[in-house]
């Protein structure tokens, strides 16, 4: 595969989001089960298609990278950064692996860890923070390998099936940022 | 006589309109008051005004002005935002704009009829807020009128070459409705 690639990692690369690509991410959508992980971003796209939903993110300034299997090329899910506050440099994040393949193997931990590279030494981010349904332990414990730790819960955030869940909130500074750095290669000082 | 759509003591709450930008333009400019806002870095004109107008609207922002019952004179704004009805979630927002009315309980009363609404007319489940760390009189009050800290952002805001935290409580509607009708709730 020809993929251009924006930042280059061990198990994954990430490229810039290509709106071609939507039409994958409606497949990934369409699982119960990653749904549930998205809750309202699913929701979303009950009445609106990846392509109007991510589309209009890529509009408003947002940063959405495809991720992809380094040995293969493979499109294997999508990360992005939002509510970019460059004034008092912080953001959140997201990030989704939809194809369940690559669940559980530390792809998911690589890619986020780029975009971790990406938010602190490209957008020069001095905080990034993100969210996640409390019962996502999968989620919840690669966030942790990264360098996020627990910042707070919103109770009863999300119903599911008549159940709720709780919103557990997370960041990260970037001084506690200890992965690989990608981009930190390109400048010897 | 503007339209009354949530009725308190000290002030009432009507709807949003076009007649208050001038209003708005002027609490928009003072660092004081947008300080707590995060927004003393965005120039607001008439313009950003009516597009922040538009937003509201396409975005479901309930969203009202304070009016003090006393002059009928706007004095600031409350709302619920991102509103999410599947979930029965929002959050809080509140600028006392007329500085010369601050620390006389307008705040207080405004979030208890936006609270009202929330719980008792939107029927949600959970209404958050978020406060910077240096708002500590808001912070307070927000703990006074029932609110429980949820989390905090660290290093989340920028100021005269210092980070502050961002602060971020919530309430549910079991807890607003034990603190109202708890006997000593009416006597606060």
């Amino acid at each position: 595969m020809n993929e251009t690639y924006k930042l280059i990692g061990g198990l994954v690369s990430l490229a810039v989001m290509d709106e071609e690509k939507f039409d994958t991410v409606e497949r990934w959508f369409a699982d119960p089960e990653i749904a549930f992980e998205l809750t309202n971003t699913y929701r979303s796209l009950m009445t609106k298609s990846a392509a109007e939903f991510f589309g209009a993110r890529l509009k408003g300034g947002e940063h959405l990278f495809s991720i992809h299997d380094t040995a293969t090329g493979r499109f294997i899910g999508m990360e992005w950064v939002f509510h970019i506050d460059q004034v008092n440099r912080n953001a959140a994040v997201g990030i989704c692996i939809g194809e369940k393949d690559f669940r559980g193997k530390g792809y998911g931990t690589d890619a986020m860890n780029l975009l971790l590279d990406y938010a602190f030494n490209a957008l020069n981010l001095h905080s990034v923070h993100l969210w996640a349904v409390d019962s996502n332990e999968r989620a919840i414990n690669s966030y942790e390998k990264c360098g996020f730790s627990y910042a707070g819960r919103r109770r009863d955030a999300v119903t599911i099936l008549g159940k709720t869940f709780d919103f557990v909130y997370m960041d990260i500074l970037d001084r506690e940022f200890k992965g690989k750095s990608f981009l930190k290669g390109f400048y010897n000082d | 006589m503007k339209i009354e759509k949530l009725s308190g003591k000290k002030c009432y709450l009507t709807h949003l309109s076009g007649e208050y930008i001038p209003l708005f333009i002027r609490w928009m400019s003072d660092p004081e008051v947008t300080m707590g806002l995060n927004s003393t870095h965005q120039n607001i004109d008439r313009r950003a005004e009516l597009d922040f107008m538009e937003f509201i609207k396409q975005n479901n922002w309930h969203y009202f002005v304070i009016v003090e019952r006393e002059t009928d004179n706007p004095i600031g704004a409350v709302m619920l935002f991102d509103v999410n009805q599947t979930n029965r979630t929002a959050e809080m927002g509140i600028n006392i704009g007329e500085k010369s009315r601050w620390g006389k309980g307008f705040a207080s009363e405004a979030i208890g009829l936006i609270l009202e609404y929330g719980f008792g007319i939107l029927n949600l489940h959970n209404i958050c807020l978020k406060v910077f760390q240096f708002n500590k009189k808001a912070a307070k009050l927000y703990i006074k009128l029932g609110f429980k800290e949820m989390g905090v952002l660290r290093e989340f805001r920028l100021a005269n070459g210092k980070y502050y935290d961002f602060l971020m409580m919530d309430m549910l509607s079991k807890e607003y409705y034990e603190r109202k009708y708890t006997p000593e709730a009416k006597h606060e």
